[in-house]
């Protein structure tokens, strides 16, 4: 038990809206050992989003009904208060957003943003913040971070603001990063700079990695184990192998039919009346 | 389809103050139609005199108690709602399809249009509204009701033609204008069928803010004497009256100007709902 | 482009602006129905009293010559002889401009300290009980007409509490400042006469106040929305999750780019009570341009009225570069984005 870094337990989540209730998770099980690299794979709606705004205390909406528990290092974090998660952001855990320009505040230069990133580490000039980054930006190639620091968002690059995003996330070496939908936002050729930086950063620091997406490529380069996610429940859960090799699930055999291959007959028929997944029961391996 | 029940209404509703603004404007605009059988002495709006009863402070008989000759100012004050409300739809008649049309035009067939027109609604723009109104007006012979709404017409239209202008330019190079274009609408197809429906929440909710302000500036240029001529009533211009009896009179000016703060707030508070409920920016 | 090439091509789109200005105003001033040079000698002159006003006024030439006459003195002082006082325009608007420019600064102050700070509580503690009341006041403040804020300011601080004085900008038995600025305030401190400052001060406030709540209150419920459109924006959510201090957030990430599109309505509200002093200066008998426009055009003085609506234009084409220059300065997209 004591090896096992985040543990989710029969989370549940609702809102209450104008058309009754809506259930957005419904009793979630999922768990991460220390630098493991767990995807959670579903479709947009499905509650993956809204799972790691739990893990942060980010979801801030009223008329929210939150049961069960999430344990990070064996503390039960659901019902921080917000002060008591300004001590675990940015240090024991960061995040990374799909899109980085959006991310970043459009009228400060990169150089301030790092600077407060890096004062969860410790308190430390602005010089030195400069200089933190800086060799934080050239460890990971990136040629001239001088020259970024002092730029601001709009003038980066998609693939280059989120590599930025990235270093900034890790430079504070987290036990756990969450990224959402990181490389959904870069063109495809860029993905994978984007996505072989995060695993080169974590390996170093054994880190794990809570990796949102919907792109099963994105989940057989990068992911160890997998969590599928159809409406609120995890309908599949296994290791990467398991799931490419032996999908169990419905959904699942059907998100990995839509993966583009380059031979073949082209992508599937469309199918005008799936079958209920969530009635389908969970399957595990 | 009963309206209560629709999911904006019920957005709508939420607000209380946008309810309540939408009780005020009713009310007003009831009170304002049905004026003259509402109200005790309806004949006090035209030519009339009693000085045995001028200057009387507010009563059971007389609500808002009488003016220097001796008139119900709050029979007056409801028939001043009247000249409020025709100069707030007569204005925004005028102002809103000049502007609307110009800002079409300027946002959606460009170049050379669109820097003239749009050059032309800078210009308009740069003049303080109450000034070109004033200007407008004064240059005239006679004051009077109609020029002025000619004047605050002219001072509005810009507003619409900036707004219509943005609309369009965001929206121009969206997928459904170039399949029209393909399709081979014409412009004026697609600037009215196409691109003017996107427009009617923000159009909407900026009428309806516009209607409390025309009636504001309105009262403010015939507190300077250039509206309604008496005896019509008209709120400003009672204001304007009664201020040389201050304090003693107080009655003279604080009623109608009450009056013209509830309508023009009951207007307000509907336009922030109806800003709330389709989400928009004005 | 650069900061200057961008300063340039607003200071040239201004200055086109203002010329086209001159003409919307000029030719309205010569539309009018009724001979100008009549109206002002009035019924009993003869004709050759108005022919002969009519040919110092240039009445009969064409109106391009007109227009190239009025623009050329323009701009070497000569507005022309106001029909109403009888004098020089210009020395008219120097008179009474300062007294004028005074107020709106005075509104303009408040509308700042006031209307901002007011804003800012509002967006930052939105929904509470502190949101509401802010609220409240701006929309009061809002829909409240100018003239109608300066009578009930005057019957509660001046008649009700008399705490203020009701008319004119200084006591009649103090002896003014020797005039520099022509501001009472700024040229009584600079002769260390703080007895004139509290006096010009307090005939400042109620119309300042009177002529600035309407603007407090857009100010306030623009900085809410702006405030509380850009906490929703995502990099304020990614500030948050890595624990930028709140107070940072709200004070320099958050407020910066929300005070953009606010900067730019605190310069259409600057237009909006220069518009409106004509109120109060009525009410309050502020010896300032407004009065004295409004007048002007009561007795149809074309060159006092034209006179009178340019300066007060130009003035507000200055506070909008003015304004362009602070948002430049703001936001950094603007220059350095091709």
């Amino acid at each position: 038990m004591y090896n096992k870094l985040l543990k989710i337990e029969d989370l549940e989540l609702s809102f209450k809206m104008y058309e009754g209730i809506s259930y957005v998770l419904k009793k979630i099980n999922l768990d991460l050992n220390k630098g493991e690299k767990v995807a959670l794979v579903g479709e947009s709606g499905s509650g993956k989003s809204v799972t790691t705004k739990l893990i942060l205390g980010l979801l801030n909406q009223k008329n929210v009904t939150k049961k069960g528990k999430i344990l990070f290092n064996d503390k039960n974090i659901l019902n921080l208060s917000q002060n008591e998660f300004k001590k675990i952001r940015g240090n024991n855990i960061s995040i990374i957003f799909q899109d980085p320009i959006a991310a970043l505040n459009p009228v400060f230069k990169i150089k301030d943003q790092f600077y407060e990133v890096n004062l969860n580490h410790k308190r430390m000039s602005k010089k030195d913040s400069f200089i933190r980054a800086c060799n934080a930006l050239e460890k990971v190639s990136i040629r001239d971070p001088e020259r970024i620091l002092e730029s601001y968002p709009f003038q980066l690059s998609g693939g280059l603001a989120q590599r930025v995003v990235i270093t900034m996330a890790m430079i504070n070496k987290p036990e756990l990063l969450l990224a959402d939908e990181p490389s959904t936002a870069l063109d495809v050729t860029i993905q994978n700079q984007a996505l072989d930086l995060m695993d080169d950063l974590t390996k170093e620091t054994n880190t794990a990695v809570l990796l949102i997406t919907h792109n099963m490529g994105v989940v057989r380069k990068f992911a160890e184990k997998v969590y599928v996610i159809y409406r609120g429940v995890i309908v599949e859960e296994g290791t990467k192998k398991q799931l490419f090799n032996n999908p169990g699930h419905p959904y699942t055999k059907a998100l990995l039919e839509s993966i583009p291959k380059l031979s073949g007959d082209g992508l599937p028929t469309h199918n005008d009346n799936p079958p209920d997944y969530a009635s389908i029961p969970k399957f595990t391996h | 389809m009963n309206i209560f029940k629709t999911k904006y209404f019920y957005k709508y509703s939420r607000n209380p103050l946008s309810v309540i603004g939408l009780v005020i404007v009713t009310t007003v605009i009831l009170l304002a139609l049905f004026a003259p059988y509402i109200t005790p002495f309806p004949e006090h709006v035209g030519p009339f005199t009693d000085f045995y009863n001028k200057s009387k402070p507010p009563s059971w008989e007389y609500i808002f108690g009488t003016d220097k000759i001796g008139r119900d100012i709050f029979t007056r004050v409801i028939f001043g709602y009247r000249i409020s409300l025709t100069l707030g739809v007569v204005v925004l008649s005028i102002a809103v399809p000049i502007g609307v049309a110009m800002g079409l035009c300027a946002g959606y067939i460009g170049r050379k249009t669109e820097l003239i027109l749009m050059r032309i609604t800078d210009i308009f723009l740069a003049i303080p509204a109450l000034v070109l109104a004033l200007s407008i007006i004064g240059l005239l012979d006679r004051p009077n009701l109609f020029y002025t709404m000619i004047a605050v017409s002219m001072a509005w239209w810009p507003w619409y033609t900036r707004l219509v202008y943005n609309i369009t330019r965001s929206i121009k190079t969206e997928g459904y204008i170039a399949a029209a274009e393909i399709m081979g609408a014409s412009k004026l197809h697609i600037m009215f069928r196409e691109i003017l429906p996107n427009c009617l929440p923000s159009l909407l909710t900026k009428i309806t803010l516009d209607l409390g302000f025309v009636i504001l500036v309105g009262s403010s240029l015939s507190f300077l004497g250039l509206g309604a001529q008496p005896p019509t009533p008209d709120l400003g211009t009672m204001v304007a009256k009664g201020a040389s009896f201050l304090p003693d009179t107080w009655w003279f000016s604080l009623f109608p100007g009450f009056a013209i703060l509830i309508v023009v707030l009951g207007f307000n508070l509907v336009g922030d709902g109806l800003k709330d409920m389709f989400d928009v920016d004005v | 482009m650069s900061a200057a090439q961008y300063f340039l091509r607003r200071t040239f789109i201004s200055i086109i602006v203002f010329f086209g200005v001159s003409i919307v105003i000029f030719c309205l001033a010569r539309l009018i129905p009724g001979d100008p040079a009549r109206i002002a000698l009035g019924p009993f002159a003869t004709k050759e009293m108005v022919e002969q006003l009519r040919e110092t006024l240039h009445l009969n030439e064409s109106i391009f010559i007109q227009y190239k006459i009025f623009i050329v003195n323009f701009f070497q002082g000569d507005l022309g002889i106001s029909t109403y006082t009888k004098r020089p325009v210009i020395i008219d608007v120097i008179s009474y401009f300062p007294a004028t420019f005074e107020l709106v600064l005075m509104a303009g102050t408040l509308m700042l300290l006031i209307g901002i700070p007011l804003g800012i509580l509002s967006g930052k503690y939105k929904d509470t009980f502190i949101d509401h009341i802010a609220r409240i006041i701006s929309l009061l403040g809002v829909v409240t007409p100018s003239f109608l804020w300066a009578i009930i300011l005057m019957l509660l601080f001046a008649y009700l509490i008399p705490i203020f004085p009701v008319h004119e900008r200084m006591d009649e038995t103090l002896d003014p400042p020797k005039i520099v600025t022509g501001l009472l305030l700024i040229d009584s401190l600079l002769e260390g006469n703080f007895r004139v400052f509290g006096d010009a001060f307090s005939h400042l406030i109620l119309p300042g106040f009177a002529l600035a709540l309407p603007a407090i209150g857009n100010v306030a419920r623009l900085t809410r929305t702006n405030l509380s459109d850009v906490y929703e924006k995502q990099y304020i959510e990614f500030a948050k999750s890595y624990s930028y201090s709140e107070f940072k957030i709200a004070t320099k990430y958050a407020f910066k780019p929300a005070s953009i599109p606010t900067v730019t309505i605190i310069g259409l509200d600057f237009a909006f009570m220069l518009g409106n002093a004509f109120l109060v200066e009525i009410v309050f008998v502020w010896p300032g341009l407004a009065k004295y426009g409004v007048e002007v055009i009561l007795a149809k003085d074309l060159n006092g009225i034209v006179a009178t609506a340019l300066i007060i234009t130009t003035f507000f084409l200055i506070i909008n570069m003015f304004v362009d220059f602070i948002v430049l300065l703001l936001n950094p997209r603007i220059i350095l984005q091709d």
